[in-house]
């Protein structure tokens, strides 16, 4: 007697919303890792401020890095003459007037963003300041993390 | 004469590589993501294009001078230990004038004046004294070039 196989429904797990999904989170962990890319100079350990706010409009902003005298930053240490870091290179004041005004021309709303290491000394962060009121700019953030901890969180 | 059917080949394109590749940019993306440690603000204000030297009097404005060991003396009078970086008496005086000026209806304005050799971190304590006050109109003595020599 020949036996007839009952219909055995192909099991197939549809991937479609998990790819969905998956494709998502990819997207929005791109874009914010494109948006978060500033200037950052690896070297500068920012100091530590509990009531300072978190970046929330990260726009207009021109980031200008200061760490320690001697402190060396793509080969070059920085020095008295040349204390100041844009874009990873180390420049003198009248670069940093330059490169400010310039920035300026592009973004009349621009605001200076300090990156300046917790035992980097006040002359130098005076120097800068200077600088920017030479150029033009009025408006300045200083770069500080809200605790110790991994994350800089609360 | 019968004839035979073409075997029809079914097109499916294997998705496996793909969603392998896609895994790996998300773990990628995440695990760098948590890696950035989030910074903060800390904002000032210069005060247009006139220096110290230039100033003009301001009836609200106190100026806290910071000295080269951490010292932070406000209007001449020393406030908290120079290793106390949350300055809980600078913190409650600068309250007070605070409230002072808002009851006058005059901002309340600081210029904060640090020595030559003093950090940064310093600098920030005293700034973020000034954020716990609520005071905003914060600036910086920095003098003309001429005064450096």
């Amino acid at each position: 007697m020949k036996l007839r196989k009952p219909d055995e429904p192909e099991a197939v797990v549809d991937m479609t919303p998990m790819i969905d999904c998956v494709f998502q989170l990819l997207i929005f962990f791109m874009v914010c890792a494109t948006m978060s890319k500033v200037d950052q100079t690896p070297e500068v350990s920012l100091p530590i401020a509990p009531k300072a706010a978190l970046q929330e409009d990260l726009r207009g902003r021109g980031v200008v890095n200061i760490v320690p005298l001697g402190t060396p930053v793509g080969g070059t240490a920085t020095s008295e003459d040349q204390p100041f870091i844009i874009a990873s290179q180390v420049t003198d004041e009248p670069g940093l007037v330059k490169a400010i005004s310039e920035r300026l021309q592009a973004e009349p709303n621009l605001r200076i963003y300090m990156r300046v290491d917790r035992n980097a000394e006040f002359k130098i962060v005076k120097r800068a300041i200077r600088a920017c009121a030479n150029a033009g700019v009025f408006d300045i953030i200083f770069g500080a993390f809200q605790s110790e901890s991994p994350g800089g969180g609360t | 004469m019968k004839l035979k059917h073409k075997t029809e080949v079914k097109a499916e394109v294997d998705m496996t590589p793909m969603i392998d590749c896609v895994f790996l940019l998300l773990v990628f993306f995440m695990v760098s993501s948590t890696f950035v440690k989030k910074e903060a603000d800390i904002s000032f204000a210069l005060p247009g294009t006139a220096e110290q030297s230039d100033s003009v009097d301001i009836p609200d404005e106190q100026i806290i001078q910071i000295t080269e060991n951490g010292n932070v003396f406000l209007n001449d009078l020393e406030y908290d230990a120079p290793t106390s970086s949350d300055m809980p008496e600078l913190i409650k005086t600068l309250i007070l004038f605070k409230q002072t000026a808002d009851a006058n209806k005059v901002p309340a304005m600081i210029t904060i004046a640090p020595e030559d050799n003093v950090k940064q971190q310093r600098v920030v304590d005293v700034l973020n004294a000034c954020t716990a006050a609520k005071i905003g109109n914060v600036t910086f003595a920095v003098g003309s070039e001429d005064e450096d020599g």
